[in-house]
């Protein structure tokens, strides 16, 4: 074993002391797997302006997240604000109406989608979020996961 | 503990020597919706999720964010994966570029939501890590803290439990391959002198 090579696995050694992975973070990890639903449509991710080119997109000082979901069936777009520490939504669903069922944390929030299609849901907690919706032909349509 | 699934099995054959084929087989598992099996990809890839996370300076709260977006975008694609065998890269590549969002998102609150800001712990760990070391990986520690931002970054991911491969950093920090090897030996080098001139030299463990 080379010196470097025992360097390192001091070095490990101390991260996993000091820095271990948190246990809340393994519990939530083992979880995940009940959020897998074989039956629900995905719409996955089309747009998403954190993730588009800096200064293409969004000038600073503009605070609206934009993300786009699209699945056969579905298009789901999803305006974010943030303020307080807390997640503010405004949707606009095609192809689906009735209610939106978001999923944040562990948590579940409904709400009635309008005539035009929009949706809002005001102080959501941060995470990871998706966004579940009934097609016309009854399909369930599942966002993919997007942390907000 | 009465495990009755048969990724227990397959989490004991897998413990010891993480070969791809283990990786498959375990993913084939949980796509059928095996939890032991899952609990033991969990167990294999967690530490390397966090240490990209803590290597892009990420709070607590925003590393166990990007892990945590990162294990549930996994089981979305659970039975959509073509490659299993590139599972380690693919979560590897999914982490930062969470961790690149969450840095966005970062920046998108600070100038304008003071109130929020200041609430937030710093981010970084919250307490002084090293306290929780030995005098001398203490000072190690301190060192590693104080390198140039490339040398941190690709330390603090080699330093994952268990120890990832080179496949797997390139995939965390968007690297070439064949520059890790390299790029550890200069970023050691340095990490040993800073920490000599602290006054605990690691030369001696050589």
């Amino acid at each position: 074993m080379t010196a470097d090579d025992e360097l390192m696995d001091v070095l490990r050694a101390a991260a996993d002391r000091a820095d271990p992975v948190p246990d809340l973070v393994l519990r939530q990890a083992r979880a995940a797997l009940t959020t897998r639903d074989l039956d629900a449509e995905l719409a996955d991710l089309t747009f998403d302006s954190d993730l588009a080119e800096a200064g293409t997109v969004r000038a600073d000082g503009e605070d609206v997240r934009l993300l786009s979901f699209e699945s056969a069936r579905v298009s789901v777009e999803l305006q974010v604000e943030y303020a307080g520490g807390r997640v503010s939504l405004r949707g606009l669903i095609t192809g689906a109406t009735s209610e939106a069922v978001i999923e944040v944390a562990g948590e579940r929030h409904t709400r009635p989608i309008g005539e035009e299609g929009w949706f809002t849901a005001t102080g959501l907690p941060r995470g990871a979020t998706r966004v579940t919706v009934t097609a016309a032909d009854g399909t369930t349509v599942t966002t993919g996961w997007a942390s907000l | 503990m009465a495990y009755r699934s048969e990724g227990l099995l397959l989490a004991r054959l897998s413990g010891s020597s993480g070969g791809d084929v283990d990786t498959t087989t375990l993913l084939e598992a949980a796509a059928r919706g095996d939890q032991a099996s899952w609990d033991a990809l969990v167990e294999r890839y967690a530490g390397l999720l966090w240490s990209i996370a803590r290597a892009h300076r990420l709070s607590d709260a925003d590393a166990a964010d990007v892990v945590q977006t990162t294990w549930l975008k996994l089981v979305e694609h659970l039975g959509r994966i073509k490659d299993p065998e590139r599972l380690p890269g693919w979560l590897a590549t999914t982490a930062r570029h969470e961790c690149l969002r969450q840095i966005r998102r970062t920046d998108r609150e600070r100038p304008t939501d003071d109130q929020v800001w200041q609430s937030e712990p710093a981010p970084g760990p919250a307490v002084d890590a090293s306290l929780l070391l030995g005098e001398r990986d203490a000072a190690l520690w301190r060192a590693l803290e104080k390198l140039p931002d490339q040398c941190r970054r690709l330390l603090r991911v080699l330093m994952a439990t268990p120890p990832p491969s080179y496949a797997e950093v390139a995939a965390a920090l968007d690297m070439r391959i064949g520059s890790i090897g390299p790029t550890r030996q200069r970023c050691l080098g340095r990490l040993r002198e800073r920490a000599g001139q602290a006054g605990l030299g690691t030369e001696d463990r050589a």
